[in-house]
Parts: C-alpha cells; structure tokens; sequence
C-alpha cells in the first residue's frame, strides 16, 4: 500500500504524478515516463 | 582535482551548471522540477528543503553538490551549525521533531526507497508532516540523488574557491533555480598576445 494516499486505478509512478501535478509537469518533459 | 569534465563544458561554468547548459532541452526540466520543489510554495521553509538536499548530497559524496546546499542553507539560517549537525547525524541536530522524521526518511530514500518504512511515514506523520511534505521529501531525496549521480559520473568541476559557492548561494536562494533570462556570460577569452 503506498504511503501517501494516491489514486487507486493510477499504479507506480502514474499515481505519483497524479498526486503532485506541478512536480508532474518537468518530470514528464524530461520524458522519463 | 580534475580541471574538466568529461563533456565539453563551458569553463566558467562549474559543477551542475555547466551540465545543464551543455544541453538545454534537458536542463529546463530539471531545473523547473527543482524550482517547484526547493523555492515554490510550501509548508516547508526553504531552509528545511536545503537542509534535505544537502543530507542526502553528503551521503552520496557529493562534494559540489553538498558544499554548494551547505552554503544555500547557511544562508537562509543565517548560521552554520544546523545543517553541520545534519550531516554529522540529523538523529541528534537542532531541527524540529518532524523535519528530524523527515530527515530519517530522506536518508533512507538515498540509500534504497524501499527501506522506508511504514512505521517510518507513521511516525513522520505523528510529529505533524503532511502527505504534501512526505512526498516532497521522497522526491527532493531522489531528485538530488540524480544531481549527484549526474555531477559525479560527468566528472563535473568542482571548485576549491568557498567564495564560489558563497556567490552560488546567494543566487540560488535570491534568485532561484531558472536559467537566468539571456543565459550565463560566456567565458573571458584569453588575452590577446602583444
């Protein structure tokens, strides 16, 4: 179970993003997802 | 002491910023995500943020990296034993009960994200840390574990001068993590032979 309370039907890093979209946002520029 | 990288950087240009000039297109995420992260809004201060940055930078033997969040750090404080009582170990320096926890986590996300434990973010959250704060921890823990891993394996220069991360700290703090509008100088050309 993550720690932080993330969308269920978003696993690994997709919930992540979800979670926090203005950290999502140059994380996906940089084209690691 | 390497006087150079092992891409062609521009020379006055140090450490990670002359990496993230050496390609751009790269560089401007990396440097909005640590923007968002170290200076946007938050319930951490800026200190506490530079104060993660700098512990997991110590750890992974980062000399650029460390020195220049040492000095960032400092100069938010305005003293030097908070955050040398950090690196010396966080379990025992004079921050508070949830950035201590917080610190704990970082530490554990710069060796191996697993090792974090649920008792770990219990305990974090039990002194008061938010989700917000958990994760910002977690990330800015990772993202600087990239800067190290990208400053290090480039072979970037690190200087010897302190006044050079005393200048680099007043622009990060003042000024922030966004590229400068125009850019950096370009370096001094040499002097022309009589």
């Amino acid at each position: 179970m993550p720690h932080i309370p993330i969308p269920d039907d978003l696993p690994g890093i997709r919930g992540l993003m979800a979670y926090r979209l203005e950290t999502a946002l140059p994380i996906n520029q940089d084209g690691l997802t | 002491m390497r006087n150079s990288a092992y891409v062609p950087v521009q020379e006055n240009l140090p450490g990670i910023t002359g990496l993230l000039e050496y390609r751009l297109d790269t560089g401007k995420p990396i440097r909005e995500l640590t923007q968002i992260l170290l200076r946007g809004p938050s319930t951490l201060t800026q200190a506490e943020r530079e104060l993660i940055a700098t512990l997991v930078s110590h750890r992974n033997s980062c000399r650029f990296c460390t020195t220049a969040h040492t000095a960032a750090a400092e100069l938010l404080l305005g003293e030097s034993d908070t955050v040398e009582a950090v690196k010396h170990n966080p379990e025992t320096a004079p921050v508070s009960p949830k950035m201590r926890a917080l610190l704990r986590i970082a530490a554990k996300v710069q060796e191996n994200g697993r090792l974090v434990t649920d008792n770990d973010v219990a305990a974090a959250r039990a002194e008061g840390a938010t989700d917000r704060e958990i994760h910002d921890t977690v990330l800015i823990a990772a993202l600087f574990c990239m800067y190290n891993r990208y400053v290090d394996g480039l072979a970037a220069v690190t200087p010897e001068d302190p006044a050079y991360y005393r200048t680099l700290a007043e622009r990060i703090v003042h000024r922030g993590y966004l590229r400068p509008e125009g850019g950096f100088p370009l370096p001094s050309p040499p002097p022309t032979p009589a």
